[in-house]
């Protein structure tokens, strides 16, 4: 069992790791209070209909106690008109002399709304006298009747018998009345003599029947009245009780004793409330179904439940609210952080929002990224400025090979008196370097590049002695347009070199701008490439010192991304037998333009 | 959030639902109790007290099933024309149900079955010659003991007489049917007094008076209450010493049973007749009783009560209604 229940305390841990907080909070809330709700609903409502059960079956009580006290009040009455005629008439009464017949008239009148009459018999079944004055019924035997033989089987007891009809005088208009017959044996005297007799009062049951049927007009359940043996003497449904319509569980409840009791009866929970009258042993039993003791509590409970699930509602509502206003600041946080993760590092995306700590947080980590930022782009820079060093630097070596083979034509041409054609190459030399320093600065425009270019070329061609040709064609809108330095010439040098073979050969250089882009193409009419080898030319990997600066097409194209941002830089067409052509690729920024921002991008 | 809201948002519609369900039952529970139906429980002749026990039998299903009874009596006997003037007017003037205890059966069927009436109505006592729809004791069984007690009672009885009135009720029509057809000694010395087309318009008391005086009888049988009201009547006037036995439960037929004037009486538990026929009519047409509050489901009893036994308990229980 223990296990069992760690175990699941241990997947409910789990679940509860695997949601997020708002989810965390919105269910606990939840179950928290609405658990806590069902408890007080719960309690309160069996607190209140403790109390409705009480304070029906109390009230049940207190009608029971009034119509018991009604009851024995009457039947109190009933005993005492018997108890006065017997010991104030009777035994002052010696009948040899005299009779009762007034006494008894009398006394009939001043209780006849609830007698039906009285009467008084000798021991064997004659008749003294009764009242209302009336002719005894031809061949009715008294002595045979129930009230008579139980007066004289007790005598010292005064007996109820039950409701029957009055079997003892002729009646008018075919009446018959139902009594409750109240005897006791008398003692008679005659000439001093003592003799047996019966008293009789039959009491009308109409009477009996209106005290009950005025409490069970209202209420929940009903009041019935039954002897000592269980016989019902009144019952709301008497009749249909008598003709086996319906049942009574009058048996079961004689065995009760006086007070409440619940009872199971024809399938139904009955609260059964039992008082029994004294000295005639008769018990007055309340019944209410429990069902309509808690009549109203079913209102009452659909009404809570209404309630409670409005509460609950409310609080989930309240809960989805709140833990979301709590939470969402927290989420929108994380996903900031998320997006910082993938590499993001833009500050206006961290989240500065929600409660005092949360906008704390979200600053400082705004703060962190931005400082991060600085950090990166600084080094960024550093690094993109250190590699353009390094490639420029490069770029500025002039082949020790070109330079001694330069001067070793120089010199070969002072000797043989060619001293123009010395002076011509020596001045092509000085620009070329004039040009290369240009006071430091790698952005130059297109015209000085191009002077560079034919600088070179001016003695590539007194070295190669003419055995190319070159033809330069430059749009003269674009001379005056941004340049990285030096960037002509290594193409230039592998023209020359790859190019030029022989006397036939064509070096081309073109510049023009479309698109609102520079075009500069330099192009030979030589063996040209295969595709592979041109495919690997602008790699780092596919570098290849030749014979010519050993300045490869890698480093321009690398000089002029770095510079230049976006897609610029050199592209190559080759066909074999049939030459090649490089382009680079520039922006268009006006040499001025530049001077003016400094931006080249 | 997605995630966070989609069972949170099932379960507020839950509890909507269940708060739109709780609030119907609520408004339901706040509605008043099943309005009362009203019955009018129609009867042949004049006399109300000779149905106090149907009525209060009648009113006891009321009472159970919250509908009310009124007891219409007619001007005469036993007036098709006038009982079904009735039905009529109860059926148009607002009654809900119908309880109807025939005055001429062939008559209110012809009627029922070319102008029917568009509320329920069932039958008691007397009804159109079908026992469905009907509630009452087996008339045929009442009318063989009937004849067994007269049997028992009367060793050397030779001649005995049938009173015929009121046998347009299908009730009393089957009582004499079973008399006429029952196979007792001296049978064939039953003779029928029934008035002819003369005499129908005279008090049937007269009739039998002279029938007491011309024509001497063992027995006389009365088949319903006021063919033995009429007869007690003209006994009691002639002062003749006749032996009658009937099929009646009246507080004047009880009377004059007390008195042995009546020698038998066969009486049928009308009290159940009312409260059984009522509980069904409404049972089958408007409400069911709470599964407590059900009756026992059996036929209607009858009981031979004669002077000597009819002060006993079970006896005097059924034959004398307490009166409210």
């Amino acid at each position: 069992m223990k296990k069992k229940i760690d175990h699941l305390i241990l997947l409910i841990k789990k679940a509860y790791k695997q949601r997020s907080i708002e989810y965390i909070i919105s269910i606990s809330f939840t179950l928290i209070a609405v658990i806590g709700m069902m408890i007080m609903g719960f309690a309160l409502y069996s607190q209140f209909s403790l109390r409705v059960r009480k304070n029906a079956i109390e009230n049940d009580k207190r009608v029971l106690e009034q119509v018991s006290w009604n009851l024995n009040t009457y039947i109190r009455n009933m005993m005492g008109v018997s108890d006065s005629f017997y010991y104030s008439v009777i035994k002052n009464t010696d009948l040899a002399k005299d009779s009762f017949i007034n006494e008894m008239d009398l006394l009939y009148e001043s209780n006849k709304n609830n007698l039906v009459s009285i009467a008084c018999v000798t021991g064997d079944g004659a008749l003294i006298c009764a009242s209302p004055v009336s002719g005894r019924k031809e061949g009715v035997d008294f002595t045979k009747q129930e009230w008579f033989e139980n007066a004289k089987e007790k005598i010292e007891n005064i007996h109820f018998s039950t409701p029957h009809i009055q079997n003892m005088f002729e009646n008018s208009n075919y009446r018959y009345y139902w009594v409750v017959s109240l005897s006791r044996a008398v003692e008679l005297t005659r000439g001093g003599n003592i003799q047996p007799g019966v008293l009789l009062v039959d009491m009308d049951f109409s009477a009996i029947e209106q005290m009950f049927a005025k409490v069970n007009e209202s209420g929940r359940g009903y009041v019935y009245l039954m002897d000592r043996d269980g016989e019902i003497i009144y019952h709301p449904r008497q009749r249909a009780i008598y003709s086996d319509l319906i049942k009574e569980n009058n048996l079961a409840a004689l065995k009760y004793e006086d007070g409440s009791h619940i009872e199971n009866f024809g399938g139904e929970e009955r609260s059964v409330i039992v008082k029994t009258i004294g000295y005639t042993g008769w018990k007055i039993v309340s019944v209410t179904p429990t069902s309509q003791l808690t009549i109203s509590l079913s209102q009452t409970r659909i009404f809570m439940m209404i309630i409670l699930t409005l509460m609950i509602f409310l609080v989930i509502s309240g809960n989805v609210f709140i833990s979301s206003k709590v939470t969402d600041p927290l989420r929108r946080l994380d996903e900031s952080v998320k997006k910082l993760e993938e590499g993001d590092f833009t500050d206006d995306h961290i989240y500065i929002g929600g409660t005092h700590e949360i906008m704390h947080l979200g600053r400082t980590i705004r703060s962190m990224v931005s400082q991060m930022r600085k950090l990166m782009d600084d080094m960024v820079k550093e690094q993109r400025d250190k590699r353009k060093s390094e490639l420029d630097a490069l770029q500025s070596q002039i082949n020790p090979h070109f330079l001694y083979n330069t001067l070793d034509s120089v010199i070969w041409m002072i000797e043989s008196n060619r001293y123009k054609d010395a002076i011509t190459m020596v001045t092509a030399l000085a620009s070329l370097f004039r040009i290369s320093l240009s006071k430091g600065d790698n952005i130059i425009t297109i015209r000085d590049e191009m002077t560079h270019a034919q600088n070179y070329l001016s003695i590539q061609k007194v070295r190669y002695k003419n055995k190319f040709t070159t033809i330069i064609d430059i749009d003269p809108e674009i001379e005056d347009c941004c340049t990285i330095k030096l960037i002509v010439q290594p193409l230039l040098e592998n023209a020359i070199y790859y190019g030029a073979e022989d006397e036939d050969s064509v070096i081309t250089v073109k510049g023009y701008q479309k698109d609102g882009d520079i075009y500069i193409e330099v192009s030979d009419n030589g063996m040209g490439m295969p595709q592979d080898v041109l495919d690997n030319l602008l790699k780092e990997k596919g570098r290849t010192r030749g014979k010519g600066s050993g300045i490869g097409l890698w480093n321009v194209n690398q000089r002029i991304q770095l510079y230049f941002k976006g897609d610029y830089g050199l592209q190559l067409e080759s066909e074999l037998d049939e030459g090649t052509t490089v382009r680079i690729h520039l922006p268009r920024i006006t040499y001025e333009d530049y001077k003016k921002g400094g931006e080249l991008s | 959030m997605k995630k966070v809201r989609s069972p949170i948002f099932i379960i507020a519609c839950v509890l909507v639902g269940l708060m739109i369900i709780e609030t119907a039952i609520y408004v339901q529970t706040l509605k008043k109790e099943d309005p009362i139906i009203q019955v009018s429980l129609i009867v042949y002749g004049s006399d109300a007290s000779r149905w106090e026990n149907l009525k209060q039998g009648a009113a006891l299903a009321a009472d159970d099933l919250n509908a009310e009874v009124t007891l219409i009596t007619m001007s005469g006997e036993d007036d098709a024309t006038e009982q079904i003037s009735l039905i009529r007017r109860e059926a148009q003037g607002g009654a809900d149900a119908l309880l109807i205890a025939a005055a001429d059966s062939e008559v209110i069927k012809e009627y029922l079955k070319n102008d029917p009436i568009k509320i329920p109505y069932a039958f008691v006592e007397s009804g159109t010659g079908d026992t469905a729809g009907l509630t009452s004791a087996d008339n045929a069984s009442m009318a063989e003991s009937l004849i067994k007690t007269i049997d028992d009672n009367e060793k050397d009885w030779i001649k005995a007489a049938v009173i015929v009135d009121h046998d347009r009720r299908d009730s009393v029509r089957e009582r004499l049917d079973t008399i006429l057809n029952t196979d007792v000694p001296y049978a064939e010395n039953v003779v029928l007094w029934e008035r002819n087309e003369q005499e129908v318009d005279k008090k049937a008391q007269f009739f039998l008076q002279r029938q007491l005086t011309e024509e001497a009888v063992d027995v006389v049988i009365a088949l319903d209450n006021s063919s033995m009201e009429e007869i007690i009547d003209a006994a009691v006037n002639l002062n003749k010493d006749v032996k009658i036995y009937g099929i009646a439960n009246s507080s004047k037929s009880a009377y004059y049973l007390d008195n042995r004037l009546v020698r038998s009486l066969v009486y049928q538990d009308e009290f159940s007749i009312g409260y059984i026929g009522l509980s069904d009519l409404l049972e089958n047409n408007f409400r069911k009783r709470r599964d407590h509050n059900q009756h026992n489901k059996r036929p209607i009893p009858f009981k031979v009560v004669d002077h000597n036994n009819m002060y006993e308990k079970a006896n005097q229980r059924l034959l004398f209604p307490h009166v409210r």
